[in-house]
């Protein structure tokens, strides 16, 4: 397994994590250099939305991993769970709100301007969960054009009991991410596309996924799937109120 | 202008962050663990969870630092010594990542001093 490297005398690094950061970078570098002519002010705002949505992010993908998978609410199941990333989007996209009013930025723009940086560190993520193991799909039933197999004492193979195929959810999720990326990176309004094409993405992913899903009420959909649903609905809402005719990057410095 | 400053801090804040995070958590829990085997139970979770904040707190700083690191580069320069100090007092705890985490963000506060001469 490829989940971490190993430096003699100092430790393990995860390599989970190190795609996390890459991804944030490139994520961030891709925003300076498609905003190169804003403030610093401007900057500055802008990169305090990012990182407090990067915390309520992570506490958002924890809160959700220990609602939907019934665990108590304690300080180990915080630190030491697992993460979701839909409950983490949900999480930062309230904490950009919030924020965005108190720097009077409008939210839209803002929103607009961050789906670049998203998902490129979505996509890095998500390579991270292949070396990881986490996040597997459904045994391929020998089918070697679209299944991987993790060697021994990996999540899957702990999982399944033996080394078997299984489809790479994880890579179908990168592949499409890219696709998103290249689909939505000149076009004015990201914020409708990003929800429809990711929502839909997620929800016909979440068939071959088959690592504990957690439950609901009502257990016809997984929670991603049910939250992919509202991510659609949600974009389609903002194009059909033309909320996306707020998005006005310029109109920021104004705002300042 | 601000696309002329290097991106050095950046990187060397959010690689420092997200690597100093999990191994602030270990490290926590590493000492709460060997401590408890000489001190009383209260004592050692005390510790641990001192050095448990304490590198949280180092790492998230580094982090933030990095990701303002172009925008106020005096201030971050500033943060990241902070940070560099509170991730260094866990190595204390065995915890030799935090020397890794270290380096990282002195590297990052040296690049932000020099941006904002820049």
């Amino acid at each position: 397994m490829f989940d971490h490297i190993e430096i003699k005398y100092f430790g393990n690094i995860s390599l989970y994590n190190l795609l996390i950061g890459l991804g944030i970078i490139f994520g961030i570098l891709y925003f300076n250099y498609k905003n190169k002519d804003l403030t610093e002010e401007y900057n500055f705002k802008v990169f305090n939305i990012l990182f407090s949505s990067l915390i309520f992010g992570f506490i958002g993908s924890r809160i959700f991993d220990i609602i939907f998978f019934y665990k108590s609410l304690s300080i180990d199941n915080f630190l030491y769970g697992s993460s979701t990333f839909m409950g983490g989007l949900l999480f930062s996209l309230i904490s950009i709100r919030i924020i965005s009013y108190i720097f009077r930025i409008n939210f839209f723009s803002i929103f607009n301007s961050l789906v670049p940086f998203i998902i490129i560190s979505h996509f890095f993520g998500r390579i991270g969960c292949f070396l990881a193991g986490c996040c597997f799909g459904k045994e391929s039933h020998n089918d070697y054009l679209f299944g991987v197999t993790f060697p021994k004492d990996s999540i899957p193979y702990n999982f399944y009991g033996k080394e078997t195929l299984i489809h790479p959810t994880q890579l179908y999720e990168s592949f499409l991410l890219l696709l998103i990326f290249f689909i939505i990176k000149n076009k004015k309004n990201k914020i409708t596309p990003y929800l429809i094409f990711y929502g839909t993405t997620r929800f016909f992913i979440e068939f071959f996924r088959n690592d504990p899903r957690g439950e609901m009420i009502i257990n016809l959909l997984s929670p991603s799937q049910f939250l992919s649903l509202i991510f659609m609905i949600i974009g389609l809402i903002i194009y059909f109120l033309d909320y996306y005719k707020r998005i006005r990057l310029n109109d920021i410095k104004i705002a300042l | 202008m601000s696309n002329e400053k290097s991106n050095v801090p950046m990187i060397m804040g959010i690689i420092g962050g997200v690597i100093g995070l999990p191994s602030a958590v270990c490290a926590g829990a590493c000492v709460a663990g060997l401590s408890s085997l000489s001190e009383t139970s209260q004592d050692a979770s005390d510790l641990g969870s001192t050095y448990l904040i304490m590198g949280v707190l180092g790492s998230l700083l580094g982090l933030y630092s990095g990701i303002i690191g172009k925008s106020k580069p005096k201030l971050s320069g500033i943060l990241f010594l902070i940070a560099t100090f509170m991730s260094g007092i866990t190595m204390i705890a065995g915890n030799m990542i935090a020397l890794i985490v270290t380096i990282l963000f002195l590297i990052g506060s040296v690049f932000s001093f020099k941006n904002s001469k820049s």
